[in-house]
C-alpha cells in the first residue's frame, strides 16, 4: 500500500486558509489581553480548539466542500465539565469556546469565497489558464489513422497568444467520422505541458489532424481553439 | 524519582526503534528467485490438475516481481507471475494460457504496468499488434458541447521469440495518467479514493496478431481455461477483430 499525498497548489485556496487562521489567532490574542484574569495561553488555546467541535452540515459549494455548524458540540462539552464544578472558572473560558465554534464560520466564509477568488485569479475559460507552460510540451499519436508527427514548441507559444476559442458542432463532426466521410478529427495528444502555477488544474488537450485545433477537455468544459498555423512540425 | 522513570523510559524506547531500525535495514531480502523445482510444486497445487512439464524462462521484474512463463505436460503454453511478500518469493497468479494479458503490479499507477504473453508455437504469430483503445463520443446539453476524440493507440510488439514480459507502452501510461487526473475532482473531495480505483473504464487493451508473412493470424492453441491469483492482477487482452481497423481506416 502505497499513500499518495497529493499535494496540490490551489492559492488561492492556500491565500484564504492563512487569513482565517491569522483571523482567528488575533482574536484569540485580543481576548487574552483584554482579559482581566488570565487564563493560562495553552489552555486557551485548548479551549478554543475543543470549541470548533461541532455538529454541522456538509456541502459542496463550486466544487469546494463546506460546511455550515449548527450545534456547538464543543462548547457544550466545556460549559459541562468547568461550570459544573467552578462557575468562576467558566467565565474565564467561556469566550475561548465559543471563539472556537466562531472559527466554523470563518472557515465557512472563507470556503464561499475561494471559487470567487480563484476565478479573480484565473480565467477558466482561457485556454492560456490550462497550457501556460509549453517549453517541455510534446505530441504524441493516439489514433493510428494519423502520422506521428511532432510539436512545433515555439509555434504554440505564439499562436496561444492569439488564439481564439471557436464554437463546434460535436454532432457532425462525429457523424462525418462515423459515416467514414472523414478520419478522426483529433489524433494526436499533448503532453508535458503545465497550467498556470497555483492554479491546480488539469486538462487533456487533444491536436487537430491539420494542427490547428486544439481541444481542450477541463474538468467541467471543453474548450475548442483554431490557430493560425499549425503548431505540428512538417514531415516525421 | 520521576526524572528517573522518564530517562529509563526514554532509554528503552531508543534501543527498541535502533532495533527495529536495524532489522529492517539490513534483514536480508528475498534472496534469489526460488528453484524450478519449488515453482513447478506451487502452480501445479493452484492450478489444479495441471502438470508442469517445464519451467521455460525466469525474468525478474524490478526488484521484488518475476514472471515465468511454463509448458504443461500437453504443451499447453502457460505463465505464472511471482512478487515478494514478507520477504518471500510467493506465488501471484497463474494461467495456463498464454494469451497477452495486462499485468498491474500496482494497478493505481501505470508505471507499474506490463505486457505478458506465452505464445503456442502451432498459433504461428510472429507480431502483435497492441491497441489502447476508447470509444468516439459526443454530448450536448443545451449549449454546451463536446467531443471525445476515440482513441486507437498502437505499439507493435515482434513476438517471435513466443513470450516476453514488457513495460507497457509509454504512450498507454500517458493516456492513463493524463486521463486519470481529470476522473479525480480537482478538490480533495470525498470521492477522490474512489474514483481512483476505477481508473478509466472506457479505456480498453485490445491485440491483433500477424503470422511472419504480415497477414492477419489468430491465437487459438495458446488459450487457456485455468487461472488462480493470489493478489495479483493480470487484465486478459482482447482479441480485436482486423476488420474494425478498417472502420477507423487505419492502414
Amino acid at each position: 500500500m502505497v499513500f499518495d499525498f497529493n499535494w496540490s497548489w490551489n492559492l488561492p485556496e492556500i491565500i484564504l486558509q492563512i487569513i482565517s487562521y491569522v483571523l482567528i489567532i488575533s482574536l484569540l490574542l485580543i481576548i487574552y489581553k483584554k482579559q482581566s484574569e488570565k487564563p493560562h495561553i495553552g489552555k486557551a488555546v485548548l479551549a478554543a480548539m475543543v470549541g470548533i467541535f461541532s455538529f454541522s452540515f456538509n456541502f459542496q459549494f463550486q466544487g469546494y466542500s463546506v460546511s455550515l455548524a449548527i450545534l456547538p458540540l464543543g462548547v457544550g462539552v466545556l460549559y459541562f465539565f468547568i461550570k459544573r464544578r467552578n462557575e468562576e472558572r467558566w467565565r474565564v473560558y467561556r469566550r475561548y469556546a465559543w471563539l472556537g465554534f466562531l472559527a466554523n464560520y470563518v472557515f465557512l466564509l472563507t470556503g464561499l469565497l475561494t471559487p470567487l477568488v480563484f476565478n479573480l485569479m484565473y480565467d477558466k475559460s482561457d485556454p492560456a489558464t490550462y497550457l501556460a507552460q509549453t517549453d517541455d510540451a510534446a505530441v504524441h499519436l493516439t489514433h493510428e489513422s494519423a502520422d506521428q508527427r511532432n510539436l512545433h514548441n515555439e509555434r504554440l507559444e505564439t499562436e496561444l497568444e492569439n488564439a481564439q476559442v471557436k464554437e463546434f458542432d460535436s454532432m457532425r463532426w462525429h457523424r462525418q467520422i462515423e459515416d467514414q466521410e472523414e478520419k478522426e478529427r483529433f489524433p494526436y495528444i499533448l503532453s508535458g505541458f503545465e497550467s498556470k502555477s497555483g492554479s491546480d488544474l488539469n486538462a487533456v488537450t487533444f491536436v487537430e489532424k491539420d494542427g490547428k485545433g486544439l481541444l481542450i477537455q477541463t474538468a467541467e468544459d471543453q474548450l475548442y481553439v483554431r490557430t493560425e498555423q499549425s503548431v505540428l512540425k512538417e514531415g516525421e | 524519582m520521576k526524572k528517573k522513570k522518564l530517562i529509563i523510559v526514554t532509554l528503552l524506547l531508543f534501543v527498541v526503534l535502533t532495533g527495529v531500525f536495524i532489522f529492517t535495514s539490513n534483514s536480508p531480502g528475498p534472496g534469489d528467485l526460488p528453484e524450478n523445482s519449488a515453482i513447478k510444486e506451487e502452480i501445479e497445487s493452484t492450478l489444479g490438475g495441471v502438470k508442469i512439464d517445464e519451467i521455460v524462462d525466469r525474468q525478474q521484474v524490478g526488484d521484488d516481481h518475476a514472471f515465468f512463463p511454463f509448458i504443461t505436460d500437453d504443451g499447453q503454453r502457460g505463465m505464472s507471475v511471482w512478487k515478494v511478500e514478507n520477504r518471500k518469493w510467493t506465488i501471484g497468479a497463474s494461467d495456463n494460457g498464454g494469451e497477452p494479458s495486462l499485468w498491474k503490479i500496482d494497478p493505481q499507477d501505470p508505471e507499474t504496468f506490463y505486457i505478458i504473453y506465452h505464445l503456442d508455437p502451432d498459433d504461428d504469430v510472429d507480431k502483435i499488434d497492441f491497441y489502447m483503445k476508447r470509444e468516439r463520443n459526443y454530448h450536448v446539453t443545451g449549449e454546451h458541447q463536446s467531443y471525445v476524440p476515440q482513441i486507437m493507440a498502437k505499439e507493435e510488439v515482434d513476438v517471435s521469440g513466443g513470450y516476453g514480459a514488457q513495460p507497457a507502452p509509454k504512450i498507454w501510461k500517458e493516456l492513463q495518467n493524463q486521463l486519470n487526473t481529470l476522473a479525480q475532482p480537482d478538490n480533495n473531495g470525498a470521492n477522490g479514493l474512489f474514483s481512483s480505483s476505477h481508473p478509466n473504464p472506457h479505456l480498453q487493451m485490445l491485440y491483433v496478431p500477424y503470422d511472419d508473412e504480415g497477414e492477419f493470424s489468430r491465437l487459438e492453441q495458446t488459450l487457456g481455461n485455468q487461472s488462480f491469483t493470489n493478489g495479483e492482477q493480470m487484465d486478459l487482452i482482447i482479441w480485436m477483430d482486423p476488420l474494425e481497423l478498417e472502420e477507423e481506416q487505419i492502414q
